[in-house]
């Protein structure tokens, strides 16, 4: 049962964050992806702090809050100071990711986060991690409940939005010329990024969060010519790597979400070397 | 205030200073090549080889350690430039999936070590968030050589690095070699992250790459004062940072020089905004 919840827990992260992860790598903003993950700790440690429990609707506000806020920065920056883009994005995440930790080491004791559980997260803590209602029914983990909550507002964002984001991603003027706002859409989806890093950093970490959402629509990508495709690659090897990654991880004894990550690379660099290769050959034939 | 007088608290200061200096000169040539989140690539990317060289040699030895990051960490950037030019994904991409697998691969070797039980593993654990207060004397001798071979090159380099980031065709004709000055600047890049590791954290390091050189960038449009700037701004983040991770107990001082070097940022946006302002109150008299 152990070994289920956590694969579960794992796939649904692995899941959400490829269908969200392959809007991100198409509209050529991966480094973004960094930035929000980091950025919205700070929101999350002050909700805590305001309503000190853990899991509620207000942490969620406060990390979309500042995921939003940190997309707003980055462009104003862009768009009004004298700055490359990259340079915004880097400086606004740093500075916000710093004030998180710098809260979160003056208010060491107070609030239920570390700096480990920030970093890493342990998907091997799942399982304890049980929701028991009032009336003393086991639920099962809670990791479990709201992964799967917010499986469900992906999947609805994607039904509503999937050919908005489509147009916007790849023709922003057509798209505004049928009536889609472009903009909105783009905050909209900082928001489900938002919302996915703070459901999901409690059992893989914020940091590694990141990985979830680039390496398999990256994997995928090497491999696919439309979108349909790349989404249902991407989920289909991020849960694979996931299985893979528990017995690797349980074998060797080390930390889930890691092996999880460098399974995901490796299976990356296997991929872009045999795609290298048929393209070599491809060549010599004709 | 008796702290600032005390030799440890001097030493930190030395050690950060010098780290700063050398991160905020590197940072410089990034930002020109627009190339500036490679620092954070290059900062994730050296964990592994921090804990590959550690479970190799069995100690703390800052040098071997710094000898480790710099190798993974160029290891990193050469990925990079690899799945840029062998794949159809965009650079953006190949540095989100170089950082993260190789910070995926840092954890791992990061728990295996733990769960090993080895010795003197105490304080790797601060590499994420940095610990000056940790620094030793040895330290920062380490660290003190490293920057000044990174500023010696510099030195004697300038002219060609500049060369070639402004005009590469033209310091082709003039026989300068672009990938060679290149690999140079990354290089550089890869020391200046490894040696800062301790002090800022992976996490941060990437900000004292680009914090100053994006500050010094707004007030100067040619190359040299834009580094004699950015070292400048640099050491007074550094400076004010380790200040205030001293003031207050148990302060990690990565997020602390990080806050104060953007702080200095937001002011160099503002002195920028007033001495528009007053030019053109100058030119309407």
């Amino acid at each position: 049962m152990i070994a289920f919840y956590i694969i579960l827990v794992g796939s649904l992260v692995a899941i959400n964050g490829s269908i969200l992860g392959s809007f991100m790598m198409l509209r050529r903003m991966s480094m973004m992806c960094d930035a929000i993950v980091h950025a919205v700790l700070p929101g999350l440690v002050i909700a805590y702090l305001i309503t000190t429990s853990r899991g509620s609707l207000a942490m969620m506000a406060g990390a979309i809050g500042s995921g939003i806020l940190a997309t707003a920065i980055i462009e104003y920056v862009q768009q009004k100071i004298r700055i490359s883009s990259e340079a915004a994005i880097g400086l606004t995440f740093t500075t916000l990711f710093s004030i998180g930790i710098i809260l979160l080491a003056r208010f060491a004791g107070q609030v239920e986060l570390d700096q480990d559980c920030v970093l890493f997260g342990e998907l091997a803590y799942v399982p304890l991690d049980l929701w028991i209602t009032d009336f003393g029914t086991n639920m099962g983990p809670y990791p479990i409940w709201s992964l799967g909550l917010l499986t469900v507002a992906v999947v609805v964002f994607m039904l509503v939005g999937y050919r908005h984001l489509l147009a916007a991603t790849f023709d922003s003027e057509f798209a505004e010329q049928t009536g889609t706002k472009v903009r909105l859409w783009h905050y909209a989806l900082m928001l489900m990024v938002s919302l996915f890093t703070v459901t999901s950093f409690h059992s893989v970490g914020a940091v590694m969060v990141m990985g979830f959402f680039i390496l398999p629509p990256a994997t995928a990508y090497l491999f696919t010519k439309n979108v349909r495709s790349l989404i249902a690659v991407a989920c289909s090897t991020g849960v694979t790597c996931v299985i893979l990654g528990y017995y690797v991880a349980f074998f060797f004894n080390v930390s889930i979400a890691g092996a999880i990550i460098m399974l995901n690379g490796s299976i990356f660099g296997v991929a872009a070397i045999v795609q290298s290769l048929k393209r070599i050959r491809f060549n010599l034939v004709s | 205030m008796s702290f600032l007088l005390n030799p440890v608290f001097l030493l930190v200061l030395l050690g950060v200073a010098l780290v700063t200096t050398s991160a905020s000169a590197i940072g410089c040539f990034l930002y020109v090549q627009r190339n500036a989140l490679i620092g954070e690539t290059l900062a994730h990317g050296c964990l592994p080889g921090i804990y590959c060289a550690f479970l190799l040699g069995g100690t703390r030895n800052l040098l071997w350690l710094t000898l480790g990051a710099t190798l993974s960490g160029l290891l990193s950037s050469l990925l990079v430039d690899l799945i840029v030019t062998k794949t159809r994904l965009n650079r953006d991409a190949a540095m989100a999936i170089v950082l993260s697998s190789m910070f995926g691969f840092g954890v791992v070797l990061l728990s295996f070590i733990q769960q090993a039980g080895l010795p003197n593993q105490n304080g790797l654990e601060d590499l994420f968030f940095g610990n000056a207060a940790a620094m030793s004397k040895n330290d920062v001798m380490t660290i003190g050589v490293l920057s000044s071979l990174i500023w010696m090159t510099l030195f004697a380099n300038f002219r060609k690095i500049q060369l070639v980031l402004f005009d590469s065709e033209f310091s082709e004709i003039q026989g300068v070699r672009p990938v060679v000055l290149r690999a140079l600047i990354s290089t550089l890049a890869a020391v200046s992250v490894a040696i800062g590791i301790q002090t800022a954290g992976a996490i941060l390091m990437a900000a004292l790459l680009i914090a100053p050189a994006a500050s010094a960038r707004l007030w100067t449009n040619r190359l040299a004062p834009m580094i004699v700037l950015a070292i400048i701004f640099g050491l007074i983040g550094g400076t004010l940072g380790t200040l205030c991770s001293y003031l207050a107990p148990k302060m990690p001082t990565g997020p602390w020089v990080v806050v104060c070097m953007t702080a200095l940022f937001c002011f160099s946006v503002l002195g920028r905004r007033v001495s528009i302002w007053a030019s053109r109150f100058r030119q309407s008299l």
